[in-house]
């Protein structure tokens, strides 16, 4: 049924986005410590 | 950094989702009456019970922040508000994509719907409120109140809507599925929920990681700024 | 701590008194909205009739919190705000103080408004339940006092505090919403009984007041 894969998908997908975008953030912030760090 | 606990639960949350969704398409019977759209259940009530947890966990790490000031317990709020808040959305999301084949509607204003709604309000005006503090102490304080003021509100938003609900005639009655489920059914479901709640660690740890590494670079630039001057 | 408490009510009074800027605006915004839904909702209908009570209240719900924004405004606005955390005096004091006020505002808009919202609905209320009616109208708008006076201080600190103060707010009071809506539709005569949500917004009332006034020592820190 195309409803039951609707809803998996939303949850997959909102899930994976919301981990993306944790990730970035981390390796955003990783490199910035790493350049804060750095400079001292 | 306590990134092997990360990874050990990252694969095990591989290994639960995996089981979760065999269990869910080949272990459980198909519901005579709603047939396979029944089955978004599985991710649907896992979701919604996740999702209150982690209010529960806002409230204390609110409590625990107010009475000890730790940083800490203010990276932990906010984690578990924002994996809250995702999770509540996509309970509300996944019940409209239910009830409409199921039910005939998108939605109703019955008692768990409502609840969640009401819910999702409170937590999205946490967010918020947080985006519009600029100072990260009383940011933290400011959400603190709320969060603890919230949560106070939950049993009261339960047994008011619950009281309405019964009053009211309601066209769906949504409240007859786990009353005498399937024993294979109600397996896959403990399964489901266990596997989310894993999910919801994971994503818990990250963001915690992300808020402590947002601080960390706060003070590496106060730092920075208090060397020059 | 009621000492604090009185001697806040008490300015808080004397500011209104003067300037009725609260009161004022929170009446002309309540007229507002009960004709806005007469115009979009359709006039003298039995339905309107039987929803008075709900009108009422979203009349109330929205324009209190233009009541509940302007006791804290008056704080920022001047500064005395900052004196007033500073001061060597019992944060709860001073909650009880505002909460009393406020209470009193929206008591004062309820009863402002009253006159009309009878005779646009059209509604009387039997004479038995004269006293259930008061006993709604005071216990909702103790509802609506006991948190929005800690949010109005805590939205009062954020960038977009006309946003945050209802966002915050309006959630956390739906069960004082439903509960003031039925208690009042019970007064019109409109529904039998009422007595679980009596119960449940005197319950409301004391745990958010009491719970207001425990954490608003932090909401008053600078």
């Amino acid at each position: 049924m195309t409803w039951l894969f609707a809803a998996f998908a939303v949850v997959w997908i909102a899930v994976f986005a919301y981990l993306v975008r944790i990730g970035n953030m981390q390796k955003k912030l990783e490199d910035e410590i790493a350049a804060l760090k750095g400079k001292r | 950094m306590q990134t092997r606990r990360n990874a050990v639960l990252e694969s095990a949350l591989f290994m639960w989702m995996a089981v979760a969704l065999v269990m869910v398409f080949f272990y459980a019977p198909i519901e005579k009456e709603q047939g396979i759209v029944q089955k978004i259940f599985y991710f649907h009530v896992p979701l919604a019970w996740n999702a209150f947890l982690g209010f529960l966990i806002v409230f204390v790490a609110s409590f625990r922040y107010l009475a000890t000031r730790d940083p800490k317990w203010d990276a932990r709020a906010v984690a578990a508000a924002e994996v809250g808040v995702l999770f509540t959305t996509l309970v509300l999301i996944t019940g409209p994509i239910w009830a409409k084949p199921t039910w005939g509607i998108w939605w109703t204003w019955d008692a768990r719907l409502t609840l969640t709604f009401v819910l999702w309000l409170i937590y999205l005006g946490y967010l918020m409120l947080r985006r519009y503090v600029e100072s990260p102490e009383r940011r933290a304080v400011l959400s603190a109140i709320v969060g603890i003021i919230g949560f106070i509100d939950v049993p009261l938003v339960y047994f008011a809507i619950r009281w309405w609900r019964t009053q009211h005639p309601q066209p769906v009655l949504m409240g007859g599925q786990d009353s005498g489920l399937d024993p294979k059914m109600r397996a896959t479901l403990m399964v489901c929920s266990a596997t989310f709640l894993l999910l919801y660690t994971v994503m818990f740890r990250r963001r915690v990681a992300v808020e402590r590494m947002k601080m960390l670079v706060d003070d590496l630039r106060e730092q920075a700024e208090g060397a020059r001057s | 701590m009621l000492r604090v408490a009185a001697a806040v009510l008490w300015k808080d009074l004397k500011i209104e008194m003067r300037t009725r800027d609260a009161v004022s605006a929170a009446f002309v915004f309540a007229v507002l909205v009960l004709v806005v839904f007469n115009f979009a909702l359709g006039g003298d209908t039995p339905e309107m009739r039987r929803l008075a009570a709900g009108f009422f209240w979203v009349a109330f719900a929205f324009s209190g919190t233009l009541a509940l924004n302007r006791s804290s405004a008056i704080e920022k606005e001047s500064g005395a705000g900052r004196a007033l955390a500073l001061a060597p005096v019992d944060a709860g004091g001073i909650y009880l103080g505002k909460f009393f006020a406020n209470t009193i505002f929206l008591m004062a808009t309820q009863l402002a408004v009253l006159p009309l919202f009878v005779i646009f609905f059209d509604v009387s209320v039997p004479a038995e339940r004269i006293g259930w009616f008061a006993a709604s109208f005071a216990l909702g708008a103790i509802g609506f006092a006991a948190p929005g006076t800690l949010f109005s201080v805590v939205a009062a600190n954020t960038r977009m505090r006309e946003l945050m103060l209802p966002l915050l707010f309006i959630p956390i009071s739906v069960p004082a919403l439903i509960a003031a809506v039925e208690t009042t539709s019970f007064a019109l005569g409109g529904i039998d009984s009422a007595g679980f949500w009596f119960k449940l917004l005197l319950v409301y009332d004391v745990v958010f007041v009491t719970a207001s006034l425990l954490v608003f020592e932090y909401a008053l820190e600078e």
